[in-house]
């Protein structure tokens, strides 16, 4: 057990590419930030797993429902993993965290507040959001200063890398594929372009205490940009449109900007006001409450050997 | 080998169980109790679904044609694989009374004169045995509580009985060519004996009947099975010519 004698020894530590591990006596506010971000990271992939469930069953074919059930099965993984991990830094239990999320204490990611209404959307998810996500998560892993969560994130990564690719090679089938599936495709790539370009949340403060303690590792707008800089050739190339009027590339530099963002929505969806907030929440709460009797049941007697 | 047609629905009628059954478990992903047992009724629903697809496989090579493109009349699932089990107490005494049957079906294929059925039999017997530990441990300790066997109870006598269709065929050539090494009304009584002693240190006493109540296997389909399609192939009907 490892213990600072300030905040400024402590960043010291971190700055000089410092491991905190769950057992140091870490500063209070580092372990809030770092459990925050932790909690938030594994109440998404969670509601992931929830906002992808309704088109498991529709999965076109075995070899696609297979690999779908696999993709969410590790949604839910991942959020198994990072809830043990919060757990860990003794601030809520795991049963703590589950129940304010369901009753709509804590948040989770705006994308997952919005409803896949096609088999297509489901491909959107895939592609456009694990991406978004995927960037975003390697941006934590490259310079995690809390030990625990960088391991996590090694699999995580791994993971999501894969699902990543499997929804490319559905975006290019459909891209290639039959009107119809084009056409279902661009609709997807309408609805979902603006949430996941959104995921990167605003523009970083300059002075974010998760970029000085060495939990994320870039600013939003820079994670942002080269998003759009890879995503946009990507979809244009395909034969897709871009649900963005403003956007151009710029002739000076080459590169592609997007209109400003209207971050008022976002703010609002992130408090659980989103097209498909309180459905989400209130199938997991009812889940969660009708098998209350299993985990009573469970927990009252002693493990069968 | 070219075999018989009885070996031929004897294994279409195990691969629509098995499709049927993976189907229903992955209803459950992100739903269940909690986090874990999602993550191990997920991981069996992919291997009923990886058990469908090597099924179908033997059978014909266009396995999503097979397994999706039929009529209702043509699917020879038992009415037990069908049946939705929206409550989870359901979906767990019937993934129990399935893997109890699947571990017997397969041991049965185990040797078969059809190499390649008994090639599967012996890969998928590896994953029964998880299935069934992870299935009976948690019915056992579920039963142990009395809240527990209350909402148990009425699942597993409404669902036993139905249960012994997995066990329906004809096989009188199947055991003359050696496709399968125990005859299905042998396996059948083993299974009853088996889910007979699970429940019974229980005091919970199921009334088998004489013969399977369900007649799934002549092509009869449960009150469930239309949902149950409808949703399996709600996006290739889109469009039924393109790859998906």
């Amino acid at each position: 057990m490892r213990a600072w004698r300030d905040m400024d020894e402590f960043e010291g530590f971190l700055d000089a590419g410092g491991v905190v591990e769950p057992n140091d006596e870490m500063p209070e506010p580092y372990r809030q930030a770092v459990f925050r971000f932790i909690e938030l990271h594994a109440n998404s992939e969670y509601m992931g797993g929830l906002t992808e469930r309704d088109w498991i069953p529709k999965a076109p074919g075995l070899h696609r429902k297979l690999t779908a059930l696999a993709k969410t099965q590790d949604e839910i993984g991942h959020a198994h993993l990072l809830y043990m991990v919060a757990a860990d830094l003794g601030i809520k239990t795991r049963e703590e965290m589950m129940v304010d999320l369901l009753e709509g204490r804590t948040h989770f990611h705006n994308v997952f507040h919005y409803r896949v209404h096609s088999w297509t959307d489901q491909i959107a998810v895939a592609y456009l959001v694990d991406a978004a996500a995927l960037a975003s998560q390697q941006a934590v892993f490259k310079n995690c200063s809390y030990g625990p969560y960088k391991r996590i994130l090694r699999r995580v990564i791994a993971e999501e890398g894969f699902h990543m690719r499997n929804g490319e090679e559905m975006m290019l089938l459909m891209a290639h594929g039959s009107n119809t599936q084009h056409e279902m495709m661009q609709e997807s790539i309408d609805r979902w372009w603006l949430p996941a370009v959104q995921l990167f949340g605003p523009d970083s403060r300059p002075n974010d205490e998760l970029l000085r303690w060495h939990v994320k590792s870039e600013r939003n707008e820079d994670l942002r940009d080269r998003y759009v800089q890879k995503f946009v050739p990507q979809l244009l190339a395909c034969g897709f449109t871009i649900p963005d009027p403003g956007l151009e590339k710029d002739q000076t530099d080459g590169k592609w900007k997007i209109s400003p963002i209207d971050w008022e929505p976002l703010k609002q969806t992130m408090r659980n006001g989103g097209p498909d907030s309180a459905r989400r929440i209130s199938d997991a709460r009812n889940a969660w409450n009708n098998a209350a009797w299993v985990r009573d049941a469970l927990t009252n007697q002693p493990a069968s050997t | 080998m070219m075999p018989h047609a009885e070996g031929r629905d004897l294994v279409l009628s195990f691969a629509d169980d098995e499709l049927c059954v993976g189907q229903n478990h992955a209803w459950w992903i992100a739903i269940g109790p909690f986090l874990e047992e999602d993550l191990a009724l997920t991981s069996i629903a992919q291997d009923e679904l990886g058990h469908a697809r090597s099924l179908y496989t033997l059978l014909s090579d266009d396995v999503d044609q097979l397994a999706y493109g039929r009529k209702e009349a043509e699917y020879r699932s038992a009415h037990i694989a069908e049946l939705l089990c929206h409550d989870w107490s359901w979906a767990l005494v019937r993934h129990v009374l399935h893997d109890i049957a699947e571990q017997i079906r397969w041991s049965a294929l185990v040797g078969s004169s059809w190499e390649d059925l008994s090639h599967l039999a012996e890969r998928a017997l590896g994953e029964e045995q998880f299935h069934l530990q992870h299935g009976s441990s948690l019915l056992s300790r579920l039963l142990a509580d009395e809240r527990g066997q209350q909402r148990l109870t009425p699942a597993i006598l409404e669902l036993a009985p139905l249960g012994r269709e997995y066990f329906v065929s004809s096989d009188k050539h199947l055991i003359e060519n050696g496709i399968v090494t125990m005859p299905l009304a042998a396996q059948e009584q083993l299974w009853i004996d088996q889910t007979t002693g699970l429940f019974k240190q229980y005091d919970i006493n199921i009334d088998f009947g004489s013969e399977a109540p369900s007649a799934g296997r002549s092509g009869i389909r449960s009150h469930d099975f239309a949902a149950l399609h409808e949703e399996m192939t709600a996006v290739l009907r889109i469009d039924p010519q393109a790859q998906w």
